[in-house]
């Protein structure tokens, strides 16, 4: 296993682990109102390795880093692991990662209340610190762009039962961005059964992640009125090949809860 | 519509802005943890956000004391070929005491130098950057300590480009919409697409590869594919690769190279989904 400190002995495998499913913290965190110094979290399933850029006693800039932060409860929101100080070789002298020291001062946690904040506390040589944190955000990326997917989702609480259940709609997929209002449109391709959707709404950006509110407007295949409504589209991650986010909706009569999703076109 | 962060680490002022209409993402995700794997010890956090890159350097000093750098606004540059590479000013601050209360008073940044980020993939990269004078140049992948696991059930399709290709349904370019059910054992996955009616009359495919792990990014490499359609075309198949893998909680998307029959057939494009939303 490697790692930034090897001699961070920490209880790691290169191994497998099932759980791709849950929300990724990875991303640099700060206190907005203590600015200066940061929290790097990079999450690869059921580790987080964390990284601490602070200021010594002496006002010097300094690094502390926990590289097996677990979670300690099942809905993987509070995260903690042993903080260790490391010393080493110069960086404008050759490197010889032999002569890493590693010494434990403490131990970090994290508590997160929603997938963009959380609580930071932190000992180190018997001192603790708390402080409250959120992801930073520097850029927005546009989710503008020809796709194809659609949705996938689950209709619930609807006054017609034959509305309940899961569906899929998948088709050629268009996303357009004025500023921060998006426009997403999306149908079946010719020949499947007919069914589209439009989703309009305001999009913010917290780190990585962004969000869509707004209002939908769908025509499916198993109803014969138009579907309208509001919609959040959390946790949206937009990259080179696709744009992803998890769905909670309603309409006229059903609550609506999946993913929507697209691959960009080629 | 701009939202001007004026301090992104404290009083390091940047020109930053939260650009609601960047341009559309077309790098990859190079945030992560990157090291030297020959130089454990030390590391460099990289946050891509669209077309700006955030760099703390987890350094050093001579007296072997840990020492922070931070190159906060590290914008991505035109014409470097196929890398892509970022360049920014580097700072070292001083701060507030982490124990004692804020004072944001005592915080000052002072540039030392430049940062260079060069990535000649999604997972290998050059680091340059000079401190005081002195110049350091390291080449860098990232750190991966979990293979993810690809398993589930997805939405979506495989979506191509064809070269020099003279047979195969729906050519110039290929779509196949539907679903993906991915098992994985091991590096070892399969992903098994069924593709709608519209095209090809519906049919399926199997795809078999080897996952290579490159931090929160994958590949699966030597791959073969065969496909069958349900009305009565003959088989397809191939090799292919997916590079510049993502995946997590909504879904998974990747960069797709396929070859089919030989290499004179080259399928180029995008596979992926979304995480299926139902039971």
């Amino acid at each position: 296993m490697k790692r930034l400190a090897a001699a961070l002995a920490a209880a790691l495998s290169f191994s497998v682990h099932a759980d791709n499913t849950a929300v990724d913290y990875s991303d640099l965190w700060w206190n907005p109102a203590h600015g200066g110094w940061g929290l790097g979290l990079d999450r690869q399933a059921d580790v987080m390795f964390a990284t601490l850029f602070i200021y010594a006693d002496d006002g010097s800039a300094t690094w502390l880093s926990a590289s097996a932060v677990q979670a300690t409860n099942a809905g993987q929101t509070s995260w903690s692991g042993k903080l260790y100080r490391s010393t080493g070789p110069g960086f404008a002298s050759a490197f010889d990662p032999s002569s890493v020291g590693v010494a434990e001062v403490g131990t970090l946690r994290v508590d997160f209340s929603s997938t963009q904040k959380g609580t930071l506390t932190y000992s180190v040589d018997g001192k603790s610190v708390a402080e409250p944190i959120e992801r930073i955000t520097l850029r927005a990326p546009s989710a503008a762009g020809a796709y194809h997917g659609g949705i996938s989702a689950i209709a619930s609480g609807c006054d017609d039962d034959s509305f309940k259940g899961g569906f899929d709609v998948l088709g050629p997929f268009t996303a357009s961005q004025n500023g921060s209002h998006v426009a997403i449109a999306f149908a079946t391709a010719p020949g499947d059964v007919p069914s589209s959707c439009s989703f309009t709404g305001d999009y913010s950006q917290s780190g990585r992640l962004g969000r869509i509110q707004g209002n939908w407007l769908c025509s499916f295949y198993f109803a014969l009125d138009p579907r309208v409504g509001t919609f959040t589209l959390d946790d949206v991650v937009v990259t080179a090949n696709g744009f992803a986010g998890r769905l909670s909706a309603k309409d006229q009569d059903c609550n609506y809860d999946g993913r929507v999703g697209a691959v960009r076109d080629p | 519509m701009k939202r001007t962060i004026a301090a992104v680490i404290g009083g390091v002022v940047l020109s930053v802005a939260a650009i609601v209409d960047a341009a559309t993402t077309k790098v990859p995700d190079y945030s992560e943890l990157w090291w030297n794997s020959s130089e454990n010890g030390w590391g460099a956090s990289v946050t891509l956000q669209d077309d700006i890159v955030f760099l703390v350097l987890y350094v050093y000093d001579a007296q072997r004391a840990p020492r922070f750098f931070v190159a906060p606004a590290m914008q991505l540059q035109s014409g470097t070929g196929p890398d892509n590479v970022f360049t920014g000013s580097l700072y070292r601050t001083v701060g507030s005491p982490a124990t004692a209360p804020f004072d944001p008073s005592k915080y000052s940044p002072t540039q030392v130098g430049n940062a260079s980020l060069r990535f000649t993939s999604p997972g290998t990269a050059t680091l340059t950057y000079t401190i005081d004078g002195a110049s350091v140049t390291k080449t860098i992948t990232r750190q991966a300590y979990r293979i993810v696991d690809l398993s589930g059930s997805y939405r979506g399709g495989t979506y191509v480009n064809t070269n020099g290709c003279t047979a195969g349904a729906g050519l110039p370019s290929i779509q196949y919409t539907g679903t993906l059910g991915v098992t994985q054992s091991g590096t070892d996955v399969t992903i098994e697409t069924f593709f709608d009616a519209n095209f090809a009359d519906g049919g399926h495919c199997i795809l078999r590869g080897k996952l290579d792990q490159q931090g929160s990014l994958a590949a699966v490499v030597n791959g073969t594919y065969t496909c069958t359609f349900d009305q009565g075309s003959v088989p397809l198949s191939g090799t292919f690769e997916i590079t510049d893998l993502e995946s997590g909680e909504n879904g998974f998307f990747g960069r797709y190279v396929g070859h089919e029959g030989g290499p004179a057939c080259t399928h180029t494009g995008r596979i992926g989904g979304v995480r299926q939303g139902h039971p």
